[in-house]
């Protein structure tokens, strides 16, 4: 298997000048020449401009540091991390429109970047001439552009405006003509920065439909994003970087649930687990509709045993609870509902049980089990809410994403696995009925 | 992907063949290795600049459509440009200085003095103050820069080339029918491109460094009119002083114009023409090797 693009120890410096400006303007130059001469007669300007001086030293600053990495032919890597992270400073030195600090890339096969659409349009010329400009910025020939000129106008839906200045489209109509030339482009590598988001729904379909058509055929594409949906959907493998440098390149699912679990301990500078919760946490955000009737307490993840763990065994059942006060006799009754999701926010089911929960003024507890192998390895959240319906449907409190725990298997501890070794996916794997019988020779049973 | 991940075989999935894929000679073409480095690498430049002449027109054609969509005078404008600066230059240089004129015209003689010096100044101002003007294309899209000063001055000459018709009809109007030495304006006229597209890609890389040196160069070139002999003949220096003269690029070229023209061999001073063909090679050089070492960074001082 040959690669499409080979980068190894990659970096990029850039120069922060005081005031944090990249520019820099003919008035510093001189101002800092004759300080330096000054300072010290016998060093002659350097003719080289952008030269540091020793007076106005240049904070620096690596965007990228010691990446390496390679993409196979016909891989979709998606590339993400935090802003900041240095994913634009990556698809900039792979398109050329910078060159590294240190490091090399190999790129095998012709290069198509697009970094945002509609690169270049002029605001006064028509449609027509706007897609030939672009087509042509992009890379594309004057016949490859004339061959493709009905699709492109086609994809745009833009046909009765065409020969209209771009200045008078509204915005969407715009980008939708600036996508439908890039939607178009046929090269061997396409390099991808979140371009994806134009436009009605409709066409945002239209787009996906296209790019998923473009990276079919062995096409090698790089796709930055910051939608971890977007990029599951799209890509087989996904880099990801943070600070500039790459901190896991591995299967899509891998790291962007890697990403995801460090995008969260970094925004509350705590641990993601979460197995008890009180209300004294200021980070428990709880979402009230109806004051004064039944307030949170609190919640715990306990083993059938009591014991108050984030670190469940898929094969025992899990216990939720949550605590609640009751602050006066109630005339109606409480439906507690817990609200079970996956990592990636999704909503898994919402349990309620069969009763509903007491309703005279007091403290109680209630608690859910979820059976063993209900819930998949990996991890999860609950929403831990209080209802009730009678009246007219209300919540008296929800918790939201109070408790985080994580179910984890151990080898062996799952006897239908038949000696698959991998982790099995779904957020769900129930012990579900089967059965099997012999069928006679004619095929029946 | 998740089902991907569930086969239990995961062999390698064997490459799909396709007749019809084969035989589109697009996919036979051998795919292109292109290394990046820190270092720039020279050895595919000219091959990539050529894969990407077709953007020189387009990017002039698109400079030249989007101004005469912008202006309410359109084409008008480009010739009324040149006549005032003639008339104004006419009136001061011939009228109220009275300097001599080799028995032309003065009118003539400004204006195959102020037609080389148009041509230069233009092609040497959008050259500069392309890369600046291009910003937006430089820090998204990857194309050898060269490309974008080229096209600039592919808009002047389009420009000035409508300016020619204006001589045209004023020397009708004369009476003055050029001789031979027409045939060597093209000539004359592509040493004016190159000194000024030269000295341009230098300042061009600078403009985009230096925010504030853009401010000079209208004042360097309203200084030139006068140091040139855009309004006068180079005959009128004292002797001791043209060899001086002479270094002034321009010099060699208005001169040129002229006697490509006018005729007048009393015009030509050989030793200015010398030193502006030195002039064209040495900055064409210089010119492109600055612009080639700084090119790769341009995207980031913007």
């Amino acid at each position: 298997m040959s690669f499409a693009i080979r980068a190894e120890g990659l970096g990029k410096r850039y120069n922060i000048n005081k005031g944090g400006n990249a520019h820099r303007s003919l008035r510093d130059l001189v101002e800092s020449l004759v300080r330096r001469r000054a300072a010290n007669p016998k060093i002659l300007p350097d003719p080289e401009f952008g030269t540091d001086v020793p007076h106005a030293p240049s904070r620096e600053f690596w965007a990228l540091k010691d990446v390496s990495f390679e993409v196979a032919e016909g891989e979709r890597v998606g590339v993400i991390g935090a802003n900041g992270a240095g994913k634009s400073t990556l698809l900039k030195l792979l398109s050329r429109i910078t060159t590294p600090t240190e490091g090399r890339i190999d790129i095998h096969g012709k290069v198509s970047s697009l970094l945002e659409v509609g690169t270049g349009f002029h605001p006064d010329l028509t449609g027509r001439e706007n897609i030939f400009l672009n087509g042509a910025i992009l890379g594309m020939s004057s016949r490859e552009i004339r061959r493709k000129f009905d699709q492109i106008v086609d994809f745009s839906g833009v046909e009765k405006f065409i020969d209209t200045p771009v200045k008078h489209f509204s915005s969407g109509m715009y980008v939708r003509l600036a996508f439908a030339v890039s939607a178009w482009l046929d090269p061997d590598i396409l390099i991808v920065d979140e371009v994806l988001a134009v436009g009605d729904a409709a066409f945002q379909k239209k787009c996906a439909a296209r790019m998923k058509e473009l990276t079919k055929e062995g096409r090698t594409v790089l796709f930055v994003s910051h939608s971890m949906a977007s990029v599951n959907q799209m890509c087989q493998k996904a880099l990801y970087l943070e600070k500039g440098r790459v901190v896991a390149f591995k299967t899509v699912e891998e790291a962007t649930v890697e990403y995801q679990r460090d995008v969260v301990e970094v925004i509350e500078t705590r641990p993601w687990h979460r197995p008890e919760f009180s209300m004294a946490d200021p980070n428990i955000e709880i979402y009230i509709e109806r004051q004064g009737e039944a307030v949170c307490l609190g919640g715990s993840i306990e083993t059938e045993d009591g014991v108050c763990t984030a670190h469940l065994p898929i094969e025992r059942p899990v216990h939720v609870k949550l605590r609640y006060r009751v602050l006066k006799d109630l005339p109606f009754p409480l439906a507690p509902n817990f609200h079970f999701f996956d990592e990636g926010g999704s909503r898994i089911f919402i349990s309620m049980p069969p009763e509903p929960a007491p309703c005279a003024a007091g403290d109680y507890c209630v608690t859910c089990i979820v059976p063993p192998f209900e819930l998949n390895s990996g991890r999860f959240y609950v929403n831990l809410s209080m209802s009730s319906f009678s009246e007219q449907p209300s919540v008296h409190f929800s918790a939201r994403e109070s408790l985080r725990f994580e179910v984890v298997e151990k080898p062996g501890v799952d006897l239908r696995r038949h000696g698959f070794e991998r982790p099995l996916p779904g957020v769900s794997r129930p012990r579900l009925p089967w059965s099997s019988e012999r069928l006679s020779s004619d095929g029946r049973p | 992907m998740q089902d991907n991940n569930f086969t239990v075989a995961s062999a390698p999935k064997a490459r799909q063949f396709s007749p019809m894929k084969f035989f589109r000679h697009e996919e036979i073409e051998v795919k292109p290795i292109t290394t990046i480095t820190s270092r720039y690498s020279s050895d595919t430049y000219w091959v990539d600049f050529w894969r990407h002449r077709e953007l020189i027109l387009f990017l002039a054609w698109r400079d030249l459509v989007a101004r005469y969509k912008q202006t309410v005078v359109g084409v008008a404008w480009t010739v009324l440009k040149p006549l005032a600066s003639l008339l104004v230059y006419t009136f001061i240089f011939g009228r109220v200085a009275g300097l001599p004129s080799h028995g032309v015209p003065y009118i003539l003689l400004v204006l195959t003095g102020l037609m080389p010096w148009l041509l230069f100044s233009t092609v040497f101002n959008s050259a500069s103050e392309s890369l600046v003007s291009n910003a937006h294309l430089v820090a998204k899209v990857y194309f050898p820069r060269l490309i974008i000063p080229v096209s600039s001055v592919a808009l002047s000459v389009v420009d000035h080339l409508v300016a020619f018709g204006l001589m045209a009809v004023l020397m009708l109007w004369y009476g003055v029918i050029p001789g031979w030495q027409i045939l060597l304006l093209p000539f004359v006229m592509l040493l004016a491109v190159l000194a000024a597209l030269g000295i341009g890609l230098v300042v061009a890389v600078f403009n985009a460094q230096f925010r504030d040196f853009r401010q000079l160069i209208p004042f360097a070139m309203q200084l030139g009119v006068f140091v040139s002999p855009v309004g006068y003949a180079t005959s009128l220096l004292p002797e001791k002083w043209r060899i001086m003269y002479a270094f002034n690029p321009v010099v060699g070229i208005i001169d040129s114009f002229r006697w490509c023209i006018l005729g007048k061999s009393e015009l030509i001073y050989p030793p200015s023409i010398l030193f502006t063909l030195i002039f064209v090679a040495v900055t064409m050089v210089v010119g492109i090797n600055t612009f080639r070492r700084h090119e790769a960074d341009i995207a980031d001082v913007m």
